[in-house]
């Protein structure tokens, strides 16, 4: 179970060819998918003999050895076996010629057997009419190969008694001298270099999930279209052959639909070359190799420019292919022309096709093929298309979808590729019967009429209520007429815009509805909002007039007068991509059309609903609750709290029965609404985020009468102008939909060329409602980008929304789903907002140049960029800190305790003690239970601890990863000294490897503590007293040992022994995966924590890495692993790694490997280049899918930035306050991160990518307390120094600022050390920061003081563990 | 055209290209006779680029061109003038 040990390499028997090697392990992950049958239907126009034909085949396999090979699989390695004479024979059976495809189909459906014969012949008698069905392993056959055998089964028949022979293996020998010729090399190193490239993105929105699945869609050409694509090939397109004219045209059509399904101007496809040459050109086997070819578009393409472009790569990858010289990678995209032919049987007229055995690599999501198997001079075009990228009903669509690319290529041949239609027959209209929606009534009048009307005929009802004053009808028209009366006579009027800068309280609620009666418009402004920023609303807006409390009214005879319905009612501000939020105007005929539809959508029409007033007012989701209860028989209940205390104060009334709020609040909602009934809900309409599914179905359980929306709208847009009704028993996808459109609008889905995406492939949503916006305020450039002409799409204005949405078959009709943002504007907490607008509250600092702001992930940094000269501990370990010669700090400070750390070594009598004390202690036959992984340092410890006499049971984890090799080791050396052995293992494994994966974003924690928690058991079973472990001096030195102990003036080893055992209590009794699935009652009492010890072998015992290599050649039967320098025998150990890596950003085995180094267990070289490994993505994915685990890459809204030059150096809290009065709390970064320059990609952006990542310190949060007491400042510098950190707040906590128990324990001594205190280390646990801590170590030198007063000694430890 | 590129040319699509039996010569007919296909032919044009340093521009890779190595020298000959 240690890290330290080397893998066991299965090789096979024999090697295997490049592509046999990728067949090979294609296969292994989808072992019951037919994926390598290659059959082949041969239709004789003629009679055929069954005898002769069947022994003419037998001839055939008789002289191609390829068919007489099998492949046994040796622990998941292949080897190969050739056997003597043909392993079975042709089956002549007698079907109906209806039943013939069927049977066909079914036949090749199923995997071949390999191990036993790699083909299945069958000649098929269907009335008369002669079809031979071959199916033929991919492992021994490529198309050529087919043709080959085809006619060897010809000539057989004929009579020609001698087959001219092949050997697939000799020509693999052959191959083998061809690695001296200059060409070879060049093309190994040609392909080398060639990129490795991940998996695209899916096609089409698909249910499915990856594996064997795939259906094939011809291409159909009319006649027409087929004359015109030969006019092509013969003429304007001609190249050497129609061939290879067809694969440019083909290639270039492939580019160009994946673009326009997925944005994606890059295509890689896999190109299968022959590589026949003379020597092999009549060999049997898979000479056929895959070779990756890049295809690259330009938005403005031209069909042609794409053609030549796709020809000269073309050109590139069979200049540069050579046999057995393909890189070992997996292609999404496969474009096969294949030029094989079959011909004739003899005399015998034939038609031969290829049938699809339902399966295709899972790893290729589109084949594009094109063949003419019966030289008949038609080239067929096909799809194979796994369903992982387009689901079962989509691949017809895929077709035709492909189909129009080819078209218009082969229309106009300098036509650009976004200028044509993607979409199949009958799209368009199904897309245009989703934008019927029933007439809007024509507005005649104002929200403002129309609340007086209603209002009137209410004049002695509540109609707002704020818990302290309710207001009738009349009463708030009243209030409402008289202020604005007021503002009347202060000249605001029509075409005026008035700032409402108050909380969302009555008086806000009376002020708006004055502001409209006056006939001016309205612009909220949050008083929470920064200073700058409202100063820039006022501005930017204009404001006439800014109300921050409401006008003492008298009376008045002012007359006023309505609005018009094009009049501006409202101006809300909304986030910018330049850097200050922009201003976007609402007419009131926009306003009554959304509030119109609201009513209709939401309420009946004799509804009377309590509608809660409690989100803020400048975001225009409020706009709901400010004006529907006004326009039917509603009561505004208004809670001037706002957010969380206001739903309490909804919670504890019970009054409210409709409510418009974000998905957050919701969630809120539900934590708080604790009571045996919930509200009494009725009207639930979520907005501003995305609404998940999971939170539907717990609102619709809570709230089970209440009618759940789901409401989608930009503030452009008016509120909202799509609507999705939550439908427990229907939704079933991840986010709940979010609809149709509202009357009067109209959406589309557009791809990156501004065609309309088909349904099921995502795109950018725009919409067209006549009522919307029609720009911002005192932008015409952005309005210019956001508000856009596309007649092609639609008349009038679109705006342009930048959500990347897709339509799908909902229940019955087309629905919406929202997917995300499709620019880079970023949603932190939920609330959207662009980097660009938090840079230049960043920017406009006077000490800085220039800044860059992203979501930061641990991904981005899995790449160091320097590492320790002397032990290579790299520098994006966090924490890591180097000096001025790029030494770490642990190197450092090592050799300077080099001496004192080995006093915490023991020596051999040490060891025999503890053995003898062990046999005391014992209650059973064993004095020892050791844990033995099977890799080298638990064998040689086990070993040494037999030949020392004592009575040694052994336990192994068998974790379900464990390499065969280890095993072995393991079995043989029990077997080898004859001692009781045991190996465990645990139905939860995979549930404690995610959770370990959850926790720790590693494998190995959750596996050690099962083995310690085992092993404990077991020991306790047996009356053990001691349990041994292998661990190696570096991994002593990194998991009880920390160099900061050293420094301490009084080392203490007894200290360290005090505080493992401290923390292996708490380490047995935190409540996880382990604690959950195992039994743990042993550790409930501390008992067992001193009946049964932990023994450390190599703390006793110092031997050299050569000595115990040769002592096990020479003593063990223990076997060294043939791959040496890699580093484990335990398989899921990639999974850890590659998830460490994505989710913290660096490898897990970084620190552990720089011991090695240290302790001279490892050159610096090997670490290095085990750090380096490759993971095999594809492995690990198939691991973490066995075990459930997705990984969670980690983001947080990070800046960076560069200091201007000639400042002081920029205070980093300054700074953040800076910004924070700038820049809504959302939108503040988690962490600043200074750095010299932001690097710029070729096109001009920031390359996120080289952005450094942001330590712990980066992220402190703004309330940073400095230390102030003389206690505080002197445990603030040991923290510092223990944690690699500055400026440590008082009030942050050790183990979020990245420390550990170990950590802790160090940081705990010196502590101790600096006021001659011994405070016990468990004090390091429950005080967890400066300013608790700081209390305790005063009261403890208090009580030392008054203890040396009173004649004592020191003082009393026991009495501060409260 | 020199006469060594001529021998160089001949001797390369002879040991490593054509899959016929029969020696290729000047003037036989490669393409049509199936003893070179459109992967020999681009193989051709990459040793052309490589040994001579000639660039060769997919569109002039057609049959005009390279249906005989004779054609073949032609075109070197004019692709370096």
């Amino acid at each position: 179970m240690t890290v330290h040990e080397q893998p066991v390499a299965l090789r096979p028997a024999q090697a295997l060819s490049r592509t046999q090697e990728l067949i090979w392990l294609g296969e292994r992950l989808v072992p019951d998918a037919p994926i390598a049958n290659m059959a082949t239907v041969s239709r004789f126009d003629g009679a055929i003999d069954p005898a002769r034909f069947v022994a003419a085949v037998d001839q055939a396999v008789r002289a191609h050895e390829a068919l007489r090979t099998v492949f046994l699989d040796v622990a998941g390695s292949a080897h190969v076996k050739v056997v003597p004479s043909p392993p079975t024979t042709t089956e002549v059976v007698e079907i109906a010629a209806a039943e013939v495809d069927g049977w066909i189909e079914s036949r090749i459906s199923k995997p071949l057997d390999v191990a036993n014969c790699s083909y299945d012949s069958v000649l098929i008698d269907s009335g008369g009419a002669w079809i031979w069905l071959m199916n033929v392993h991919h492992l021994v056959i490529d198309a050529t190969s087919s043709a080959i055998v085809f006619q060897a089964v010809a000539a057989a028949y004929r009579g020609q008694t001698t087959i001219e022979p092949s050997s697939f293996a000799g020509h693999l020998g052959l191959l083998q001298q061809r690695q001296s010729n200059p060409r070879w090399r060049k093309a190994s190193e040609h392909w080398a270099a060639v990129e490795r490239r991940s998996r695209a993105p899916q096609l089409y929105s698909s249910a499915e999930a990856p594996d064997a699945d795939a259906s094939r869609v011809q291409i159909r050409l009319s006649d027409d279209e087929q004359d015109r694509l030969d006019e092509l090939l013969e003429g304007e397109l001609r190249s050497l052959s129609a061939g290879l004219g067809l694969a440019a045209i083909l290639a270039a059509a492939t580019a160009v639909y994946r673009s326009r399904l997925t944005g994606e101007l890059t295509t890689v496809f896999g190109v299968p070359i022959h590589n026949r040459d003379r020597q092999s050109l009549t060999v049997v086997g898979p000479l056929i190799e895959l070779f990756p070819m890049e295809l690259r578009l330009a938005p403005d393409d031209t069909f042609r420019a794409v053609h030549k472009r796709a020809l000269r790569a073309l050109f590139d990858v069979m200049g540069n292919a050579q046999p057995e010289t393909s890189p070992a990678q997996s292609f999404d995209v496969v474009l096969n022309v294949s030029t094989a032919q079959f011909g004739m049987f003899g005399d015998i007229k034939t038609r031969t096709e290829w049938i699809p055995s339902g399966a295709v690599d899972p790893n290729h999501g589109l084949r594009v093929q094109s063949y003419d198997w019966d030289g008949q001079g038609e080239l067929q075009i096909a799809l194979d298309i796994n369903h992982s990228v387009a689901s079962s009903d989509q691949i017809a669509l895929a077709g035709m979808h492909f189909g129009s690319v080819l078209r218009a290529l082969m229309d106009d041949l300098d036509s650009g590729i976004g200028e044509f239609s993607i979409l199949a027959d009958g799209e368009a209209e199904q897309l245009d019967r989703y934008n019927e929606t029933i007439d809007v009534d024509a507005r005649e009048t104002t929200v403002v009429e129309q609340v007086r009307t209603r209002l009137n005929l209410r004049r002695d009802e509540i109609v707002v209520d704020d818990g302290s004053v309710a207001l009738t009808g009349g009463e708030f028209l009243k209030r409402v007429d008289g202020v604005a009366a007021t503002l009347v006579e202060a000249r605001i009027g029509r075409e005026d815009i008035v700032g409402i800068c108050l909380p969302g309280s009555l008086d806000a609620v009376i002020a708006i509805h004055a502001v409209l009666r006056a006939g001016a418009a309205f612009t909220p402004i949050d008083p929470s909002y920064p200073r700058e920023r409202q100063r820039h609303i006022r501005e930017d807006a204009g404001l006439a007039l800014v109300i921050d409390r409401l006008p003492d009214v008298g009376a008045s005879e002012t007359e006023l007068v309505f609005p018009d319905l094009g009049d501006v009612a409202y101006v809300i501000y909304t986030s910018g991509s330049t850097g200050l939020a922009k201003g976007v105007p609402i007419t009131h005929r926009g306003l009554a059309d959304y509030l119109h539809f609201a009513g209709d959508s939401y309420l009946t029409a004799d509804a009377s609903p309590t509608v809660a007033l409690f989100s803020s007012l400048s975001f225009d989701l409020t706009i709901t609750s400010l004006f529907l209860p006004m326009l039917v028989g509603g009561m505004l209940r208004v809670h001037e709290s706002g957010g969380v205390p206001a739903l309490g104060e909804i919670v504890a009334e019970r009054q409210v029965d409709f409510l418009k709020a974000t998905p957050s609040h919701l969630e809120l909602l539900l934590r708080l609404d604790r009571d045996d009934d919930g509200l009494d809900i009725r009207t639930l309409i979520v907005g501003g985020e995305a609404f998940t599914t999971d939170l539907g179905r717990r609102l619709a359980k809570r709230y089970p009468i209440a009618q759940i929306f789901n409401e989608y709208g930009p503030t452009e847009a008016v509120v909202g102008c799509m609507v999705y009704r939550f439908a427990d028993e229907f939704d079933r996808g991840p986010a709940v939909p979010i609809g149709r459109p509202a009357p009067g609008v109209r959406l589309f889905v557009l791809d990156e060329f501004q065609q309309l995406a088909p349904v099921g492939v995502a795109g950018e949503l725009y919409i067209a409602r006549s009522s919307m916006a029609s720009g911002y305020l005192n932008r015409p450039e952005l309005t210019a980008e956001r508000f856009v002409q596309l007649p092609g799409i639609a008349e009038g204005l679109l705006y342009r929304t930048g959500d990347k949405v897709i339509l799908n078959h909902g229940e019955e009709r087309l629905t919406m789903v929202y997917l995300g943002r499709v620019d880079e504007q970023i949603k932190a907490q939920g609330v959207r907002l662009e980097p660009g607008e938090v840079e230049a509250a960043i920017n406009s600092h006077p000490a800085i140049a220039q800044s860059a702001v992203r979501l930061w992930s641990a991904e981005q940094a899995s790449t160091p960029t320097a590492r320790c000269p002397s032990c290579g501990l790299p520098n994006n370990v966090p924490g890591a800190q180097f000096d001025g010669d790029g030494v770490c700090q642990t190197c450092r400070h090592y050799e300077s305790v080099k001496e004192q750390a080995s006093s915490y070594f023991r020596t051999v009598d040490d060891l025999r003690r503890e053995l003898d004390d062990a046999r005391t202690r014992s209650t059973g036959e064993y004095d020892v239970l050791h844990l033995l992984s099977g890799g080298k340092d638990s064998t040689y410890a086990l070993y040494r601890l037999v030949d020392l006499g004592a009575r040694v049971r052994t336990m192994t984890l068998d974790n379900g990863f464990i390499s065969d090799g280890a095993l072995d080791n393991v079995r043989r050396a029990v077997a080898d000294l004859g001692i009781d052995h045991e190996f465990v293992t645990t139905d939860a494994m995979n549930e404690i490897f995610r959770d370990s994966l959850e926790r720790f974003s590693n494998v190995c924690n959750g596996c050690y503590k099962t083995i310690y928690t085992l092993s404990v058991n077991i020991a306790h079973e047996l009356g053990i007293p001691l349990i041994t472990t292998g661990l190696s001096r570096g991994q002593l030195f990194e998991t009880r040992l920390t160099p900061g102990q050293f420094s301490a003036e009084r080392f203490d080893p007894d200290a360290i022994d005090r505080a493992v055992l401290e923390a292996r209590k708490v380490y047995h009794r935190t409540e996880d995966a382990v604690s959950k699935l195992l039994d743990v009652s042993l550790f409930e009492t501390d008992e067992v924590f001193d009946q049964i010890r932990f023994l450390d072998f190599y703390r006793y015992f110092d031997v050299e890495l050569s000595e115990m290599l040769r002592f096990l050649d020479d003593y063990a039967p223990w076997i060294r692993p043939a791959d040496t320098g890699r580093s484990t025998n335990c398989l899921i150990n990639a999974a850890g790694i590659s998830v460490h890596r994505m989710e913290q950003g660096f490898h897990n085995y970084a620190v552990p490997y720089s011991w090695d180094v240290k302790l001279g267990h490892k050159t610096r070289a090997e670490a290095l280049e085990e750090l380096d490994d490759p993971v095999d993505d594809e492995a690990v994915e198939a691991i973490l899918d066995e075990i459930g685990y997705v990984p969670r890459p980690a983001a947080e809204l990070t800046a960076w930035f560069v200091q201007a030059p000639g400042t002081a150096p920029v205070d980093i809290d300054d700074l953040r306050q800076h910004v924070a009065t700038l820049v809504p709390a959302h939108a503040l970064p988690g962490a600043f991160v200074a750095v010299d320059e932001i690097a710029l990609s070729p096109n001009g952006k920031v390359a996120t990518g080289r952005l450094p990542a942001p330590t712990k310190l980066n992220r402190l949060s703004g309330q940073t307390i400095p230390a102030s007491t003389p206690v505080e400042e002197t445990i603030a510098a040991i923290w510092a120094e223990v944690l690699g950190l500055e400026a440590i707040g008082i009030d942050n906590d050790f183990f979020e600022l990245g420390g550990n128990s170990l950590r802790a324990l160090e940081m705990i001594v010196w502590v101790s050390n600096s006021y001659e205190l011994a405070i016990p280390e468990v004090v390091a646990f429950q005080k967890r920061t400066i300013r608790a801590l700081a209390i305790v170590v005063e009261r403890l030198v208090l009580e030392s003081i008054v203890a040396l007063d009173d004649g004592g000694t020191a003082a009393e430890l026991s009495r501060v563990d409260d | 055209m020199s006469d060594i590129t001529s021998e160089r040319l001949l001797a390369f699509v002879n040991s490593e290209i054509s899959t016929s039996p029969e020696r290729v010569e000047l003037e036989s007919d490669l393409l049509l006779s199936g003893a070179v296909d459109s992967l020999g032919v681009i193989r051709i044009t990459q040793w052309i680029e490589d040994e001579l340093s000639i660039e060769v521009s997919p569109l002039d890779v057609t049959l005009e061109n390279f249906q005989t190595v004779a054609l073949m020298l032609a075109y070197i000959d004019s692709v370096s003038a």
